[in-house]
């Protein structure tokens, strides 16, 4: 295994090989065919071959399976192929993952962590591929400690150089579909165009790639088009491009297309680097969506390689995360699902088979609106309550309690696979938030300056090269910086953990939280999706049910809670609910649930599509909830003594008397819905209005994603509006925001109304550029799917027409690509008139007013629908 | 999850078509556009369908529909400020007493006048 390391006190890297990781798989089977498997592996290749015991995690019974350890990491896969072969019957376990993963649970670190590493003596001297002074000589580690925790939420980001590079130009359009431009390259933000004019580009970008050194390269369409077009170049110019750090050369993987949830994607080739992290923001979902500091998270805590996770979905994430778990506990982690779904009866099937509740809302404009939040519920649900795919109907626990209306049993005498990971990634999000909240990150910008330099002289970290990343041993000085202590592992977590934590460590900003926030929440959604993908190894549609059984009975109660005691529900989506309290009620202690005024929002609301109606009220005083029916609906794993993901229901944070006069009401709201539902539910804003519309197709009914609010703090809640869409044109969208940004300063109906006025003036405003051709083509671009190949569209949609276009001008175009155009003239007899793919487009072709114009109107409409004027 | 079952959201569409195909032809124009309208509003009540889930899509549908008139109605007294349960009695179609022995059927259509 090929270990790639920084030595930050000399800014070294450091290219290492660990000879003692000998991975191995399991295989299953009669014991007599077994032997022979054994007997023609060792005839073929370096393996160990032993007969051992691993568990089952289906029905916990320990199965006797025959363990080949390979002596070599590259005869991996090629021997797991071979027993594959040798007999179909013999099933196969831990035989198809991923090596570099298998070498960091082995060795229990992680990539981008700081180690301690006993180093050899140089054996084998400079090595054949040895072309860099970095490889010489070729060392080998003896031992390798690790010196950082991955739950930590205080650490240090490697110190590594990072070099970018990109496109001028829209940085979205494909530079396949005819996009041209220089490149442009910047190492610490100084960026610098290569074009061919002088000398050619590739032969720049060789020089600064030496000069520099990047660890990291940071690109814009570097996978299928930059890196390649580079390389390619070179070849012709003669010239050796080093983009790896050895001289094996560069990995490329080929493009696909593939269905997920019922949309045709697309995936780019790949171009990935030996001793250095090659990451494209354009094929990277980590770095799109949770930029670096998420990527970094996301490594940390899945242990995938950095360029292997930054291209794959966080579910293999999470996939890994279980497998790491399973592997702890010595549990076979199956080649492939194996476990089908259970037979049901239909009528079964129709209760089974259904998600979590949307409530349509109320149509309206509504004053005084508080949304509360589970705080991630489902997973929050798989951990609370032990549901993880070998737990739901477990042969061990008849007696079990049942998951209501479909009366599954959860075990009770084993904890989860699945939920021991959630339940790690919820404490680590938890963290975040407190971390972010506490305003730690303003002592981190404080001190940075001051301890920055420091830190990187006492930090070592890996770069990843074939497998995973460490560090070395260096000396740490006393910066004085407060050293967090590890945090404690959860009850019934049993992996131990020896590592002595990061000592020095670094409190990250807002920023970074909210980044390491969002890719954890990215791995919990995908961790509830996977338990009912038909692929995933732990996954069982029986625990994806369960799941969602518990999540519609939680919002019930919720729901019934927040009635109860005299709060109207407007909307409800799953896992949130959006309640109001009218002005009338009395707040405080004795005010809950008096009903005066009950329908003085009426009066701001559009009569006609306001359906609320007095029989439909609570009952003043009524009875709170049957103690039975709440009984019934909580659901406890009562054997277990499983840590509360909930927080304590006192109130954390005092009310200031400047916050909304309703918002203690609310929070209290929210924590007798929260000992209730035994799940944690925040009070995730007060609003001052929320506008609720209506089905763009029928103006009576309500749609569940169509909505704004304006919450106490100015702060703008929008979604499914035309600023949300991705095909909407940035124009459009722009003044969509500018018109919502002025309507968030009012603060009622009246106000509303007001601003509405000045809020036209700006949308006359866009009406009006439009008209005199003064709007930038870019910001009119469209961007759209392709749901199938150019060729195969009967009808002449927009999108049809530019695919056709780029088709014709030799453009490869496959299903799940984006392309861009314009809309030239919607209503053009000649078909081909009517749209042109962006990179086709010239000047003299222009823009069709009246469609652009429209769509401003469309985009207009959700902010006057529920105004006057 | 939408896959294997379908959703009612979806069911509810599916309905709408079927019934469109020949009950929906055979009505008049102005009132096709009703039949549209009135399994449209049966999205207003989705959730408690989709909680439900009857085997039978369309009787989830039938009680949305009625549950929909009712509040309708009840939205209708209230803005004429009237309550029509005070006057159930009176607004049902049954024979009453006339107060002379005899009993009094609905009132009778005005006899047109006999030809001259």
């Amino acid at each position: 295994m090929v270990v790639w390391l920084i030595e930050p006190s000399q800014q070294k890297r450091r290219r290492l090989i660990d000879r003692s990781f000998r991975p191995c798989f399991y295989v299953q089977g009669p014991e007599s065919q077994l032997a022979r498997l054994a007997e023609a592996l060792t005839a073929r290749a370096a393996v160990s071959c032993a007969l051992t015991e691993r568990e089952n995690i289906w029905d916990r019974h320990m199965l006797r399976v025959l363990q080949v350890s390979a002596h070599h990491p590259t005869l991996f896969a090629p021997l797991a192929r071979f027993a594959r072969r040798f007999d179909s019957s013999l099933a196969l376990y831990d035989s198809d993952l991923m090596l570099a993963s298998m070498y960091c649970w082995e060795k229990n670190i992680f990539p981008l962590a700081r180690v301690e590493i006993e180093v050899g003596a140089s054996g084998a001297g400079p090595g054949p591929n040895a072309v860099r002074p970095y490889l010489t000589p070729t060392a080998e580690i003896h031992s390798i400690t690790c010196r950082d925790n991955e739950w930590l939420t205080e650490y240090e980001r490697p110190p590594v150089r990072t070099m970018r590079m990109r496109l001028e130009g829209i940085s979205d359009v494909n530079p396949k579909h005819g996009r041209h431009g220089a490149i442009e390259v910047a190492v610490e933000n100084d960026w610098q165009t290569l074009d061919d004019s002088d000398e050619p580009a590739a032969q720049v970008f060789e020089r600064l790639l030496r000069v520099h050194d990047p660890d990291v390269l940071v690109t814009e369409w570097g996978d299928d088009v930059l890196l390649p077009g580079l390389l390619r170049q070179t070849q012709r110019l003669r010239i050796r491009l080093p983009l790896n750090r050895d001289a094996l050369p560069v990995e490329r993987t080929r493009s696909r297309s593939y269905m997920s949830y019922g949309r045709i994607l697309f995936k780019e080739s790949t171009t990935t680097l030996f001793g250095r992290l090659h990451i494209d923001t354009q094929n990277s979902f980590g770095a799109d969506q949770c930029e670096m500091e998420g990527l970094w998270e996301l490594v940390r805590v899945t242990k995938l390689p950095v360029q292997y996770a930054c291209r794959t979905t966080p579910g293999t994430g999470i996939s890994y995360m279980q497998m790491e778990t399973a592997w702890r506990d010595g549990v076979l982690i199956p080649a492939q699902k194996a476990e089908p779904e259970n037979l049901k009866h239909p009528d079964e099937l129709l209760r089974a088979d259904r998600g979590g509740l949307v409530f349509p809302p109320r149509l309206g404009f509504f004053e005084n609106v508080a949304e509360l939040d589970f705080v991630s519920e489902f997973p929050s649900i798989m951990a609370q309550f032990n549901i993880s795919p070998e737990t739901v109907n477990c042969p061990c626990c008849p007696q079990a309690p049942r998951v209501p209306e479909l009366g599954y049993r959860v075990c009770q005498r084993h904890r989860g696979i699945t939920s021991r990971v959630v339940e790690r990634l919820i404490a680590k999000r938890r963290e975040y938030k407190e971390l972010r909240d506490s305003g730690h990150g303003i002592r981190d910008m404080r001190l940075g300056m001051q301890e920055a330099e420091l830190r990187v002289q006492a930090s070592g970290f890996g770069v990843q090269g074939v497998g995973c990343a460490t560090n070395l041993p260096l000396p740490i000085p006393n910066s004085g910086f407060q050293i967090p202590e590890p945090e404690p592992l959860p009850i019934g977590n049993p992996a131990p953990d020896p590592r002595v934590p990061c000592p020095v460590s670094r409190i990250p900003s807002p920023a970074a939280c909210k980044q390491r926030r969002d890719v954890l929440k990215w791995l919990l959604v995908c961790c509830f999706g996977y338990t009912g993908y038909k692929n995933a190894r732990f996954g069982k549609i029986e625990a994806h049910e369960a799941i969602n059984a518990m999540a519609r009975e939680k919002l019930l109660v919720a729901k019934e809670a927040a009635e109860q005691r005299g709060f109207r529900v407007l909307h409800a989506l799953v896992d949130s609910i959006y309640v109001q309290k009218d002005r009338g009620w009395e707040l405080g202690a004795g005010g809950w649930g008096k009903d005066e005024n009950r329908n003085s929002k009426l009066e701001t609301c559009k009569p006609d599509t306001e359906f609320e109606i007095s029989s439909f009220h609570p009952v003043p005083g009524a009875q709170p909830l049957a103690p039975n029916r709440e009984a019934a609906t909580e659901f406890r794993v009562s054997s277990f003594e499983f840590r509360s993901c909930a927080p304590a229901p006192s109130p954390q944070h005092p009310v200031p008397s400047s916050q909304h006069p309703a918002r203690a009401d609310y929070e209290r709201l929210a924590q007798e819905i929260e000992q209730i539902t035994g799940l944690p539910l925040a009070l995730e804003a007060v609003y001052r209005y929320a506008v609720f519309l209506p089905s763009q197709q029928c103006a009576e009914i309500p749609v569940p994603n169509r909505f704004f609010c304006v919450s106490d703090e100015g702060e703008l809640k929008v979604r499914g509006l035309e600023c949300r869409r991705h095909d909407t044109p940035p124009f459009v969208a722009r003044m969509q925001r500018e018109v919502l940004a002025i309507l968030a300063e009012a603060r009622d109906f009246s106000t509303y109304c007001d601003k509405l006025c000045e809020a036209r003036e700006v949308y006359e405003r866009y009406q009006e550029r439009l008209r005199d051709g003064s709007v930038a083509a870019e910001e009119l671009v469209i961007r759209k799917r392709l749901t199938k190949a150019p060729a195969s569209y009967q009808k002449n949609s927009s999108t049809a027409i530019a695919a056709r276009q780029l088709d014709r001008a030799g453009v490869k175009l496959r299903p799940g690509e984006n392309i861009e155009f314009i809309i030239t003239d919607a209503d053009s007899s000649l078909v081909d008139d009517r749209v042109r793919a962006w990179t086709l487009w010239e000047g003299w072709r222009g823009y069709d007013v009246e469609a652009y114009g429209k769509a401003l109107e469309k985009a207009f409409e959700p902010a006057a629908h529920f105004g006057r004027q | 999850m939408g896959r294997t079952v379908a959703t009612f959201r979806d069911l509810i569409e599916q309905e709408l078509q079927n019934w469109k195909q020949r009950f929906g032809r055979a009505l008049r124009q102005e009132e096709q556009a009703h039949l549209e309208g009135m399994f449209n509003r049966v999205r207003l009540y989705v959730q408690a369908c989709t909680y439900h889930f009857p085997v039978d899509a369309m009787h989830g549908i039938h009680v949305a529909v009625e549950l929909d008139h009712e509040i309708r109605l009840r939205r209708i007294e209230a803005a004429l400020g009237i309550n029509l349960e005070t006057q159930w009695m009176d607004s049902r179609s049954l024979p009453l007493s006339a107060g002379d022995g005899r009993v009094a059927h609905r009132a009778e259509p005005a006899k047109t006048p006999p030809a001259d």
